[in-house]
């Protein structure tokens, strides 16, 4: 599954990419995440409680951050399972300046999900991946306008 | 699979329900026709604590004209709705709706109020219901309230509904209108790949009203604005169907999957659009 997102942020890049690394940042901004552990250099272990409506499920994975290239892109490698599928993907994330203090974050993501979850809910996946992606970054919107300079 | 255990509860009054769902919160989940939530529940995808089954409740079924209003209540089956002889009459675009569901079991025990509180972004009375202007009467702890179809739909399996209200009837106004609905169907779900609805109404040569409602396409279901601004006010003829169905996939995000790629159903939406205004208008 391919999934594609565009995000504004009214910040520079440079704080922009600080935030998107900051791990107390991506605690309180992945959705339903329960626990983030640094495992290792740019490596995360995380337990996340995560669903819509009443499809909710607990995963557990790894978060795997390579490729860094500060504050123009980076790639994300996330590996999870729970009861009712896995997943396993990379993200390639992008940030762009868009003006002299915005900047365009993209994120272009190619994951495979299996599991129980696909044979009910296959036309689900996608769409529920979009919203948690669009919950994150809008979170991560709302802790960098919170956060001081 | 066993699904996991829950409690049961079967109020025999809306009252009594809306004080389980106020009292259970997100633990609870409504209990209607079952044919979304069961077989989610077997394979544990979904674990509610508890179930409120509304199937007691008086009242929530049926289909009644109030003044110009056609009235569907929430519990009525999608199959009540296929035979209605008021339905067709009345409102032929949402007769022609109900046959694409599932199959004639799914009919007979799925609801559409279940079926649009649940909000499965494939599912074919969401495309219906925005194109007709519905409202959706719902019931909660501090009394009603009317939501438009078009504020409803809020993402993926969420709708405006709050966790202790309750979807009592669906509203549909200026019964009489013209419709047609085209459908890709998913061979093995019967789902909508790409689903197009259209209610229309012409006056002295020109289209006085026009609702296209599209669902399958993305996370949520949407009224297609462009092309329905194309045609109001317009006559209908091939170039002016075409030049809207051109238009019906703008601002759609449209979800790229197993199934069809983001592209194809954009493409199904234009050419889906096209044969329902064709149909609907009569050109």
């Amino acid at each position: 599954m391919r999934i594609e997102g565009s995000y504004r942020f009214d910040a520079p890049p440079e704080r922009v990419w600080a935030v998107l690394q900051d791990p107390a940042a991506l605690a309180a901004c992945i959705p339903g995440c329960q626990t983030l552990e640094p495992v290792a250099e740019h490596e995360f272990a995380a337990t996340l409680s995560v669903g819509v409506a009443a499809f909710k499920g607990t995963y557990n994975g790894r978060v795997r951050v390579a490729e860094l290239d500060p504050p123009h892109r980076y790639d994300l490698h996330v590996e999870g399972s729970g009861r009712t599928g896995f997943v396993k993907g990379v993200g390639h994330i992008s940030l762009e300046p868009d003006g002299g203090s915005a900047t365009q974050v993209k994120v272009v993501g190619d994951a495979q999900v299996g599991g129980p979850v696909l044979s009910v809910a296959s036309r689900l996946v996608v769409p529920t991946a979009k919203m948690l992606m669009n919950q994150f970054f809008a979170a991560m919107q709302r802790w960098l306008r919170a956060s001081p300079m | 699979m066993y699904p996991a255990p829950f409690r049961y509860h079967a109020p025999r009054s809306l009252d009594e329900a809306i004080r389980l769902l106020a009292e259970h919160g997100d633990e609870a989940k409504i209990l209607a026709g079952g044919h979304s939530l069961l077989p989610a529940m077997r394979l544990r995808l979904a674990q509610p604590k508890v179930l409120v089954d509304i199937g007691r409740v008086p009242d929530l079924s049926g289909i009644r004209l109030d003044g110009g209003t056609l009235v569907i209540g929430a519990m009525t089956t999608h199959r009540e709705i296929e035979r209605s002889s008021a339905v067709k009459e009345r409102c032929p675009l949402l007769a022609e709706v109900a046959p694409h569901i599932g199959d004639v079991q799914v009919r007979h025990r799925g609801t559409i109020g279940g079926s649009l509180a649940h909000a499965d972004p494939a599912s074919d009375w969401p495309a219906a219901i925005l194109a007709l202007d519905a409202g959706l009467k719902v019931i909660g702890p501090n009394g009603e309230r009317t939501i438009p179809a078009r504020d409803f739909f809020v993402d993926v399996l969420t709708t405006a509904l709050a966790p202790d209200e309750v979807l009592a009837e669906i509203r549909i106004p200026r019964p009489g209108r013209a419709g047609a609905y085209e459908k890709a169907r998913n061979r093995a779900s019967g789902f909508a790949v790409v689903g197009v609805a259209v209610a229309a109404e012409q006056q002295d040569g020109k289209v006085a009203s026009i609702g296209i409602g599209i669902t399958g396409a993305a996370g949520r279901p949407a009224r297609a604005e462009a092309a329905e601004q194309v045609l109001l006010g317009r006559p209908a003829s091939p170039d002016t169907l075409s030049e809207a169905a051109a238009q019906a996939a703008v601002g759609l995000d449209c979800t790229p999957d197993l199934h069809a790629s983001a592209e194809y159903r954009r493409h199904l939406v234009q050419i889906l659009t096209r044969r329902a205004l064709s149909r609907a208008l009569g050109v």
